[in-house]
């Protein structure tokens, strides 16, 4: 990331971008950056007036990811201890939303290429999804079940020995 | 926010039924990978019975065909941001002790990618960890050089072939593996140790058997009316041979050395059941038919 923010002379420059939804949003060239398709676009020059078109990110996820990436281009080079801790606070608090905005960040991050935050949420999904069963999941994440139950059997019967879990007595361990 | 609710609408799987838009099936196959990856493959593997969707990217998981281990604590080899499944692990230590600790933690990892074989080589026959058979998903086991718990859980339903190799096992722990894997087809005992002298193998469902005895070896019993071919070999010291007849037997190589003392065998029950043999081989001392 550091590689990123270092090389433009005139990096305090401002860069627009424009959501889905028509809203405008501004952030240093240094936070574009940290964006693969932002980056190109600035590289290929057409970085202009009227602003960047992003045709799949809304407004709401986009204001989530200016703030990521200004907040970490402005940490991102020569970072003391204290300020890798505060990012990695700042990270915690950031990825603390519902399902609806992170799978909109999950798009959007992918989309946009920015490698950190597209982490953050792919992490932060599996936290979400980590040691429950596949039905309180189909839950969480609004997942239809289109299996016939016959199908479904035949899953588990497939992948027995993922489904079921011998454990040894704990008095054996 | 006047269109939120029509791209929610879009983001609902087609053909779905459900209420509510999915936070899942619609990512790119790459994002839901790399989610996957981070879980335990085990637990990505279950998550297959979420949907078609999810059943489908099963596929596209990394699969490991065989990784060979020398060091218990370096992790095992796995594909990059996609939960890897492995095949084949083969353990051998390069020096002799291994940290119990480090071992049942490589068989749990392995465990936890859905191994089907596992090879493993110790120095000095140290002990293997109670899990190592109660690993499901196992169909191949060899084991060189080691020693088995006196006691540990079993349960092998898909485990195929079996082989010892200068195991120590207690006859009881024959009895309980050869419980626990119902569909054992080959089993291979060269020069085991750990029973007091004599042992009695049992199983209905063994197809072929290859049976050397150690060396202190005073009996073999032999109780598998599945067979189809038996290869059995016999040392001096032994002193009782019991094979019971095995009627589908096909193919039969019989090495019975000259006892040191009277050897009881008697083979012509098992001659007798067998009425489909076409090869048999018989070496060593003349046997009395």
């Amino acid at each position: 990331m550091a590689a990123a923010t270092d090389d433009a002379g005139d990096s305090n420059e401002m860069i627009r971008v424009v959501s889905s939804d028509g809203e405008h949003f501004e952030m240093p060239e240094a936070a574009a950056n940290l964006s693969l398709v932002l980056r190109h676009m600035i590289e290929d020059d057409c970085a202009d007036a009227a602003g960047i078109p992003l045709a799949v990110v809304a407004a709401k996820p986009l204001a989530k990811i200016v703030d990521y990436c200004t907040k970490h281009a402005a940490k991102s080079s020569g970072l003391t201890i204290e300020e890798a801790e505060e990012l990695k606070r700042f990270d915690a608090e950031f990825i603390e939303v519902d399902t609806d905005m992170l799978y909109d960040l999950l798009v959007a991050a992918d989309f946009m290429g920015v490698e950190g935050l597209s982490k953050l949420a792919v992490q932060r999904t599996a936290d979400l999804i980590k040691g429950k069963t596949p039905e309180q999941n189909r839950e969480t994440f609004g997942i239809v079940n289109d299996f016939t139950p016959e199908e479904e059997e035949e899953i588990c019967k497939e992948n027995e020995w993922a489904f079921q879990i011998t454990k040894p007595p704990s008095r054996l361990c | 926010m006047g269109r939120a609710p029509r791209k929610r609408r879009r983001r609902r799987r087609a053909g779905g039924g459900g209420e509510g838009p999915d936070y899942l099936s619609g990512l790119p196959d790459d994002v839901v990978l790399a989610i996957f990856a981070r879980l335990t493959t085990r637990q990505a593997v279950t998550l297959s019975a979420l949907s078609r969707r999810f059943r489908g990217l099963l596929a596209q998981f990394g699969r490991v065909d065989s990784a060979t281990v020398a060091d218990p604590a370096l992790p095992l080899p796995s594909y990059p941001a996609r939960p890897s499944l492995i095949r084949r692990l083969a353990f051998a230590p390069s020096r002799g002790g291994v940290s119990p600790v480090a071992f049942r933690r490589l068989l749990d990892a392995a465990a936890y990618r859905g191994i089907s074989e596992l090879a493993i080589r110790l120095q000095r026959s140290g002990f293997v960890p109670k899990s190592v058979l109660s690993i499901r998903s196992l169909t191949v086991i060899s084991l060189d050089s080691c020693a088995l718990p006196r006691w540990c859980p079993a349960a092998c339903p898909h485990l195929r072939t079996l082989k010892l190799y200068h195991v120590a096992i207690p006859q009881r722990m024959i009895n309980i593996i050869l419980k626990a894997a119902p569909v054992l087809e080959t089993l291979e005992m060269v020069y085991c140790m750990g029973f007091a002298g004599s042992c009695c193998v049992e199983s209905s469902s063994v197809r072929n058997l290859l049976f050397k005895p150690a060396l202190e070896q005073r009996g073999v019993t032999l109780k598998m009316a599945g067979l189809r071919t038996v290869t059995l070999y016999t040392r001096p010291k032994v002193q009782t041979v019991r094979l019971e007849p095995a009627p589908e037997i096909r193919k039969g190589y019989l090495h019975i050395v000259r006892p040191r003392v009277k050897l009881q065998f008697r083979i012509r029950p098992f001659l007798d059941a067998g009425t489909g043999l076409t090869c048999l081989t018989l070496r060593g001392m003349a046997i009395n038919l």
